[in-house]
């Protein structure tokens, strides 16, 4: 037994502790720490609402940049993944069903400029869907009652069209990689300890709007309505939409909520159920979402997680809708 | 001294500069996850703790009020500490822990002849883990750290003082604790 500070040092020096560290979770996190500094940075300077001069410093950065067109999925492969694309589709859409055509901050040609040139688009939020569902296999997520925050990133594709590389994780450890060039996505069910490879495919794609899709989504949208109101914590001015979408299936039902800001006309906070009224527990909360922010290519590629089996899954033979 | 002095030029460009970070990232992360390990013992829960310190330094660099990098190492150290403190502050974590130690050492040394002696690792986790956070946090900041007394009161913000007569109870206390689990572990 050890007698004084310098008989208890030697004592643990000579003790062999085993800190070597995994190479997987030191790459890991330093891609996820500088994620969020980036985040933090982006947030600072250009989404920080409150402080003196943040309207004006919104309007310059609006100037500056011109935002760009958003995005949009047809392709519902991946469960969790599918449910936050999917709200964005419809949120751009009910934009432009803007109340009585009224609202000056909602004429569809200021949402479209104010949306045209973004090529970058970052969400998070929450969601109580766990796992990855597959369309066509009858795999589906799984309804959780402990919200699990989610992260998205994307960028616009090449063709200007849909959407090129896009990644979207959640804190159950659900991983979805999608990358344009090669094409190739990758979806990590932690569950399972499984990683699907798709070669040659983007599972999940999305389609960067213009006024065009804008006024094809209004017509599929039902019962819709806005109204104008106030941020609960900022005080800005912003329009709260609610509408839905009865699809073919119970499955393909949705509807929203909706918060849009009316000054930078850009959409920052989204619910989503999955059913057509509005019932229970939203399956998706979006709470923030960030435009134009520069992606770093390390974040869309995949790495196998360590023991991990990796199922290599077939081409379709067509392309999902 | 050039190494200092370039530790030091990350440190002041890392608030607005993410390679800087990323190269600070680089030059502390073995030293934040090897603490965590002494403190967790756990490496799975060692890996969950380290990352919510540096996803903190990212997100809160920009109001780092540091210089140096010792600073910045510091900094990581009271970040950890306070990280690892909420986690081994419940109870039922804390008896995890002291399981899972209790695993590793019976199955490696069932009836170690010198357990009192010469305890083991996990034997010793074992002792430290039931000492009050404070204590575990001064035990493993001064012997498996290195740290002098004055750094760990600046990681601490107390003064050497304190840290010199937390240190001397901490090892009372750390006796008490490891008389009976050496004892059972000799097989008494």
């Amino acid at each position: 037994m050890f007698k004084n500070e310098d008989d208890f040092a030697k004592l643990a020096d000579a003790l062999d502790v085993d800190t070597v560290s995994r190479p997987d979770h030191r790459e890991e996190l330093r891609r996820r720490m500088l994620s969020a500094f980036e985040e933090a940075r982006l947030s600072r300077k250009t989404f920080r609402l409150g402080w003196p001069g943040h309207r004006r410093r919104i309007v310059e950065e609006q100037q500056a940049r011109r935002w760009g067109a958003i995005m949009a999925s047809r392709v519902f492969r991946y469960g969790t993944a599918a449910a936050v694309v999917a709200a964005v589709i419809v949120g751009v859409t009910f934009m432009s069903t803007s109340p009585n055509g009224s609202g000056e901050a909602w004429a569809i040609e200021q949402t479209v400029a104010a949306l045209k040139d973004v090529k970058t688009v970052y969400q998070s939020g929450k969601t109580y869907l766990a796992g990855i569902g597959a369309a066509g296999s009858g795999r589906r997520p799984k309804q959780v009652d402990m919200p699990l925050s989610f992260e998205l990133w994307a960028r616009r594709g090449s063709d200007g069209s849909r959407s090129g590389d896009l990644r979207f994780e959640v804190a159950d450890g659900t991983v979805v990689v999608v990358r344009e060039k090669p094409a190739c996505s990758y979806a990590y069910d932690p569950g399972e300890h499984t990683v699907r490879v798709h070669a040659d495919t983007k599972m999940v794609t999305m389609t960067w709007f213009g006024a065009e899709l804008f006024t094809a989504l209004r017509a599929k949208s039902k019962d819709w309505r806005a109204s104008y109101g106030k941020d609960e914590k900022t005080g800005r001015a912003c329009v709260f939409v609610t509408c839905s979408q009865v699809g073919k299936a119970d499955d393909r039902s949705r509807s929203w909520w909706w918060q849009f800001d009316t000054e930078t006309k850009l959409p920052i906070r989204v619910k989503q159920w999955d059913n057509a009224k509005r019932e229970g527990t939203p399956g998706m909360i979006v709470e923030k979402i960030i435009y134009g922010q520069k992606l770093k290519d390390d974040l869309f590629k995949f790495k196998i997680p360590q023991g991990a089996k990796v199922i290599n899954v077939p081409k379709p033979t067509t392309q999902p809708k | 001294m050039g190494r200092v002095e370039d530790g030091d030029d990350l440190v002041a460009r890392a608030r607005d500069d993410a390679d800087a970070l990323g190269r600070l990232y680089e030059r502390h992360y073995d030293r934040v996850f090897a603490y965590c390990v002494r403190r967790l013992f756990v490496k799975a829960v060692a890996e969950d703790v380290t990352s919510t310190v540096f996803l903190h330094v990212a997100r809160h660099i920009c109001d780092f009020a540091g210089s140096r990098e010792q600073d910045f190492r510091n900094w990581l150290y009271t970040i950890a500490t306070n990280e690892v403190n909420a986690y081994v502050r419940t109870t039922k974590r804390r008896a995890q822990l002291f399981e899972a130690a209790g695993r590793l050492r019976v199955a490696s040394q069932p009836d170690s002849p010198t357990a009192l002696d010469r305890p083991d690792w996990p034997l010793l986790y074992q002792a430290i883990v039931r000492l009050r956070p404070k204590h575990q946090t001064v035990i493993v900041l001064r012997f498996f750290e290195g740290l002098a007394n004055d750094e760990i009161a600046g990681i601490l913000g107390c003064r050497p003082a304190t840290v010199r007569v937390t240190l001397k109870r901490a090892l009372d206390a750390l006796r008490r604790q490891l008389l009976p689990l050496a004892a059972e572990a000799s097989g008494g």
